[in-house]
């Protein structure tokens, strides 16, 4: 009896042991084919106050603590968007330094400006009143010929133009009109734009004839010959209206929701949920742009200025070429080659999986930019398993930083850091700014996520050109934003990319980013398509376009504002104006206002000591001279004969 | 495993279980062995499973025949049929090349009547009346007894011009000749002279490439009690190649060359002993058991000329014959060559449809071979590539080469349940149906292309298994691997002579190039053209892969296929579907040509079929024949359409062909 017992025993045991074993087996497998998940989750960096810019072309002022006290509500709608300003000021000035009037008075304006005068300086509605000292020193640059502009300033502020504002502020429907300031711009190309701004209105204002733009039919901006400088007076809130135009409009809470993207809500959302006019299918015109370059223009007609381009020499606009390359892998290079063949250079965006060393290296030898794809939150999202083995019953996205380092690994020695990115798919976060808060944590300098999704075309986001998008705490990041306007397997038409063309070089002046995917061919194959992308080098040379990288463009971008252009002098007539320009790198050039109301054309221009006769302007409403890298004297003689 | 004690249950006898070992261990090793076995089992059905047993695949059995033709054609080739009737040779050597004149004579006139000679000499009269030219091929000679020559005296007096391929010893002795020896010419130096070239134009053509080529050559030398001397008027190598004996009105061709066997080696290839698929270029090409490996010689895997049509045009050429000879223009009559835009969908979904959809927006129709029976592309439809003017092949699968046992293969799994440890391809016949099943009622399927251009190992296999199909045109003869051009000499239409010697009722008409390995392009694929407008006018088939744009895109090969449909314009190419071309070919063999030369006056009886006037058919005759210029001509038929064109350097003057009957003179001064 004991030994069959034991035997029993034995029995039991092994039975037990092998249904263990066998238990263990389903779950080992069932965990091998649904792995618990990890959580990696992304490091965040908010946006700071911006850095310090010495000697710069450009003013900003705003009161730190109004906007970080309008963040604090957590609301969109409260959020003070005043360091947009920042974004406009860097394209059409230059250099731009943010001053705190918290922290700095007169004296630091009068110590940035010592070594010259900004060409434009601004007051956001953020300052609220100024200190009196400060208020003068800056209607005392405007006297001495910079472009002062005022937005929804305090009446203490406001008080020497004689232009009132009533404290009620309302939320105008409707842009009315536009002074016609730009002599490229569509007629109409306003209508019906959005208005995302308040506006106040004004108990007491110039004529008419001075006013740049009207909301709900009643005017909202005005500009004034300020002696030999002048003033720009905004009943709007421009800095909010620009970044609603730039950025999207998020939920109250700062929300997205995927409202018509193509993946569907479920899915995750795409900056196209943003956009701030879903009803333009076909967006031709960079409208926010051209709002901003309203304002800035119609100063600069009183106030004739000196420049640095915004854009390469001799060019009128650029063509930032773009790959997606959508786990293509070493395949891609045709593109590097296609780019290398025809002089240009382009930017590849990798998903860190297929793509080798090899295909890196080919692609870095032929010029271009290899950086990364971020492959985040979507289905077909960067993993890795954890286990033993082949068994592996963990897993975990790889986060941001995973990413790139496994994007470095697949990079040869000596490439360049990894600082640009376009998500995968264009899956953005469901918060309006969390994404490029987690770019920001790891350094990333660019972002080109934003643009059209499927079944749009063109600037959607109203612009043309990079902008340093705003945190919810109303700072802008460090990084840039550069919306692309077309992918090659959306809505895409050669014809639409030669009209973008042609509307950018007769005055648009666009960065253009277009995404051509590695594996359109493969995935969305269609003759019109390849036909298009290899169309796009000549037809980008025929409307001066220089095909280029994001690297070559940023290095281009970086070098003009190390440089500086500062008003050095102005006659009392207004018909001389003296600059100081500092040039960085090559390929640079200046632009000069054509014309000054009132004074007639550019007669002339001395550059160094040497004169020289007056090009004539483009039509893009400058007139272009290209400097070498150095330190210039300008002076630009207005008075010529006919009408500006 | 876990045993246990039977004894301790069965009887309830207490006791230790080691006390009787042996039953329980008899059992157990049993159960062991059993489970062995089973497990064995298992592992052998799931690795069948996986990897299953190939069973072969019946496939069907076609024949070549004699292709006899009695259509009253001004061109005669008669082919002794006893020849056809003993055992077939082991060797390509071997191989009776008689019938491949047929495919000379239909490059070189348009067409031919093909007679056995046994029912020719029943009534030679009859059967050489309305005869221009008649070609007694080596073989057929062979078995000749000169007594036809007094036959065929008659009609050579009264204008036939008759052509002898290396006539035996008591031929060439009626012709004036002395029959010196045979041999067998290791290298074939293509120079005929007087020289092939297009000094017109801008497209000299280069020096042919040696060709180690065993060439069998007859030497004659002029008899010295002749009374007629033929004279030699075509030298290759620096010996005769062609003579001349004319005699009234007519003439005799004497061909030293083994034309027939010749013109087969490059055109069909030359198959390895046994007729057996050569490796013949390993090293070279990747790939064995593709058709670009029956290529002849290594020199003519990038052939950028046409080296046998051009040797077909020297052969035939107007200034060595007796008369200024007419002949049906291999084109349309406006334009100066074809260009067919074929592609391969290998299994690629409904994506390749851009590729059909493209061309046919730029006016260059598409032959699209699909595989069946699981072809993943939907023909029709507003989208599909039938509304796009495409025409639909089969791209066959064979049971041959290194992948068809893949995944990918469309096999049909036999077994039970999901336990399917067998497979079978399809034959070529169930895969044509399959794709049938496919298109709308009533679309003809009658192009085939094998996939990755694979051919049996038994030569003659292939050709059986296609017109087993029921096949009217077939294009897997091509390159691949970098090899590039004229590979197999020519690339007009042809019928496959098989081992006996015998033509398969199918065309095969070779492409010049696939996109797969790069190697070709715009400016080589321009010289192409360029050299066939003032050449062969034959057709240059290109072969591109929707798959290849897609999986391995290339700017240069997107710009290269995009650039294709203007550069066929520019250098005068028709664009069409294969089954375009075949069809004017067939038309071309049934238009008549007959001529009669007298005192300066060529008299020209045509006989258009019906459809001719719409296809473009043409008459070419040469511009220049001896020291004689064409100076004006006169057409019975209005209107009477006409341009210049050129071949090999020779002028021609191209006329409109008629619908139905017409004359036509002309004129040399």
């Amino acid at each position: 009896m004991v030994a069959r017992r034991g035997v029993l025993r034995r029995k039991a045991l092994a039975a037990s042991l092998l249904a263990l074993c066998g238990a263990a087996a389903v779950v080992a497998q069932h965990y091998g084919r649904k792995p618990v998940w990890l959580d990696n989750p992304d490091a965040e960096q908010p946006a700071e106050p911006p850095a310090a810019v010495a000697a710069p072309s450009a003013l900003l002022l705003y009161d730190g603590a109004r906007v970080e006290a309008a963040a604090a509500g957590g609301s969109s709608a409260q959020l003070d968007c005043s360091l947009a300003w920042l974004s406009v000021l860097e394209e059409e000035a230059g250099a731009t330094r943010c001053l705190d009037v918290r922290l700095a008075g007169a004296a630091d304006l009068r110590k940035t400006t010592e070594r010259g005068r900004p060409l434009v300086a601004v007051v956001t509605r953020s300052c609220g009143a100024l200190a009196a000292d400060l208020t003068t020193a800056l209607f005392q640059l405007a006297e001495q010929g910079s472009l002062l502009i005022l937005e929804q300033p305090d009446d203490s502020v406001l008080r020497p133009t004689r232009v009132g504002l009533s404290a009620q502020a309302f939320a105008p429907r409707r842009l009315t009109r536009v002074a016609p300031m730009l002599p490229y711009a569509p007629p109409g190309w306003a209508d019906g734009m959005p208005v995302i701004t308040t506006c106040q209105r004004p108990s007491a204002c110039p004529p008419d004839d001075q006013a740049l733009l009207w909301l709900d039919g009643g005017a909202a901006a005005w500009r004034l010959a300020w002696e030999r400088g002048a003033v720009v007076v905004l009943a709007c809130d421009l800095g909010r209206w620009l970044t609603a135009l730039w950025q999207g409009v998020p939920q109250d809470d700062f929300s997205v929701h995927g409202t018509h993207n193509s993946h569907g809500p479920e899915r995750g959302v795409e900056p196209d949920d943003l956009v701030a006019d879903p009803t333009r299918v076909v967006a031709w015109v960079p409208r926010a742009d051209l709002l901003a370059r309203t304002v800035l223009a119609s100063g600069f007609a009183l106030a004739p200025t000196a420049r640095l381009s915004p854009l390469p020499a001799g060019t009128a606009g650029l063509f930032v070429m773009t790959h997606d390359e959508d786990s293509f892998g070493d395949r891609s290079t045709f593109l590097s080659d296609l780019a290398a063949s025809e002089g240009a250079s382009s930017t590849f965006f990798a998903i860190p999986d297929r793509i080798t060393v090899a295909g890196t290296s080919a692609m870095l030898q032929a010029g271009c930019d290899v950086q990364l794809q971020w492959n985040r939150g979507s289905w077909l999202h960067q993993v890795r398993r954890i286990g033993v083995g082949p068994w592996r019953p963990l897993a975990k996205e790889l986060n941001l930083a995973d990413q790139v380092q496994a994007l470095q690994r697949r990079l040869p020695a000596g490439a360049p850091a990894v600082t640009m990115n376009r998500t995968h798919a264009l899956l953005w976060d469901g918060h309006w700014t969390r994404t490029l808060r987690i770019l920001q944590a790891q350094h990333f300098e660019l972002d080109s996520s934003y643009g059209p999704a499927e079944g749009r075309f063109g600037y959607v986001f109203e612009t043309g050109r990079p902008y340093h998008p705003l945190d919810v705490t109303g700072y802008p990041f460090a990084l840039l934003e550069l919306p692309f306007c077309f992918q090659d397997d959306k809505r895409y038409d050669p014809a639409l990319q030669e009209q973008l063309l042609a509307d950018s070089e007769a005055g648009y002046h666009c960065v253009l980013t277009p995404i051509f995917h590695t594996a359109t061919m493969q995935r969305n194959p269609d003759a019109f398509r390849m036909r298009g992308l290899l169309q796009s080098f000549s037809a980008a040379a025929h409307h001066r376009h220089p095909v280029m990288s994001m690297s070559h463009y940023l290095a281009f971008r970086h070098a003009r504002l190390q440089g500086r252009a500062l008003l050095v002098e102005a006659d009392a007539g207004r018909g001389r104006r003296r600059f100081q320009l500092h040039v960085v790198g090559e390929g640079q050039a200046l632009e000069l206002t054509p014309s000054a109301a009132g004074l007639g054309l550019l007669r002339a221009i001395e550059l160094d000591g040497g004169t020289l006769p007056a090009p004539p302007a483009e039509r893009w409403g400058w007139v272009q001279i290209p400097l070498p890298a150095g330190e210039h004297t300008i002076v630009a003689v207005y008075g010529g004969a006919g009408q500006p | 495993m876990i045993g246990f004690e039977p004894s301790s249950r069965g009887a309830g006898v207490a006791g230790p279980a080691r006390t009787r070992p042996q039953p329980a261990g008899r059992r157990r090793r049993a159960r062991a062995r059993l489970s062995g076995v089973l497990l064995v089992l298992c592992a052998a059905a799931l690795w069948c499973d996986a990897h299953p047993i190939h069973l072969p695949t019946r496939q069907p059995q076609g024949g070549a025949a004699f292709p006899r033709r009695a259509t009253d054609h001004p061109v005669l080739l008669a082919v002794r049929w006893e020849t056809y009737k003993g055992r077939a040779p082991r060797t390509p050597a071997q191989r009776a090349a008689d019938l491949e004149w047929s495919n000379v004579l239909t490059q070189a006139f348009g067409g031919c009547d093909v007679l056995a000679t046994e029912e020719v000499g029943r009534d030679i009269d009859a059967a050489l009346q309305n005869r221009a030219v008649l070609v007694l091929p080596r073989r057929t000679l062979a078995g000749l007894d000169a007594g036809w020559v007094s036959a065929l005296r008659p009609h050579v007096s009264q204008g036939l011009v008759v052509v002898l391929e290396a006539p035996p010893p008591l031929w060439a002795k009626e012709m004036g000749l002395d029959l010196q020896g045979e041999e067998v010419v290791p290298e074939l130096t293509w120079a005929p002279a007087p020289r092939l070239r297009a000094p017109t134009l801008d497209v000299p053509l280069p020096d042919p490439p040696p060709l180690p080529l065993p060439v069998r050559v007859s030497r004659y030398a002029p008899a010295a009690s002749a009374r007629a001397l033929a004279r030699p008027i075509l030298d290759m190598g620096g010996r005769p190649a062609l003579w001349r004996l004319d005699e009234g009105a007519g003439a005799w061709l004497i061909c030293a060359l083994d034309v027939g066997d010749l013109a087969l080696s490059i055109r069909q290839g030359v198959p390895d002993p046994g007729f057996h698929l050569p490796d013949r270029y390993a090293g070279v090409l990747a790939g064995p058991g593709e058709t670009n490996d029956l290529v002849a010689t290594r020199s003519l895997l990038q052939a950028d000329a046409p080296w046998l049509d051009a040797w077909i045009a020297a052969l035939f050429d107007a200034e060595l014959a007796p008369a200024p000879w007419a002949s049906v223009w291999p084109a349309p009559l406006a334009r100066d060559g074809w260009v067919l835009l074929t592609h391969d969908d290998d299994g690629w979904r409904d994506t390749s449809r851009w590729m059909t959809r493209a061309q046919a927006g730029r006016g260059a129709p598409s032959t699209l071979y699909l595989m069946a029976p699981d072809a993943r592309l939907t023909v029709e439809g507003e989208g599909g590539p039938l509304a796009d003017g495409a025409e639909i092949g089969l791209q066959a699968r064979l049971p041959v080469g290194a992948t068809w046992k893949d995944e990918r293969s469309p096999r049909r799994r036999i077994g039970a349940w999901r336990f399917q440890p067998l497979a079978q391809l399809p034959s070529i016949v169930e895969q044509r149906e399959g794709l049938v099943a496919r298109l709308p009622a009533g679309t003809p399927l009658t192009l085939n292309r094998n996939h990755s251009l694979l051919w049996p190992d038994d030569v003659d296999r292939g050709w059986r298994w296609l017109v087993g199909a029921g096949f009217r045109g077939d294009s897997s003869y091509g390159p691949d691997h970098g090899a590039a051009g004229w590979l197999f000499g020519s690339a007009v239409p042809f019928r496959p002579i098989d081992r006996r010697g015998l033509a398969y009722p199918l065309w095969e008409v070779p492409f010049l190039w696939g996109d797969t390995d790069g190697g070709v392009d715009r400016a080589r694929v321009d010289r192409w053209l360029r050299t066939n407008a003032v050449g062969g006018h034959g057709p240059v088939a290109l072969l591109f892969h929707p798959d290849v744009f897609g999986e391995t895109p290339s700017a240069e090969l997107f710009r290269m296929w995009d650039a294709l449909p203007e550069l066929a314009q520019r250098r005068n190419h028709q664009l069409a579907t294969m089954t375009a071309l075949l069809d004017f070919w067939e038309l071309r063999a049934q238009a008549h040509v007959r001529w009669v030369y007298g005192g300066g006056l060529l008299r020209v009886h045509v006989e258009a079929p019906a459809g001719a006037a719409q296809a473009g058919l043409a008459v070419a005759l040469p511009l220049h024949w001896r020291r004689l210029t064409l100076t004006s001509w006169e057409a019975s038929w209005q209107p009477a359409e006409s341009r210049r064109s050129s071949s090999f350097g020779r002028e021609l003057r191209l006329v409109a062909l008629p619908q139905g009957a017409g004359e036509l003179s002309a004129n040399y001064r």
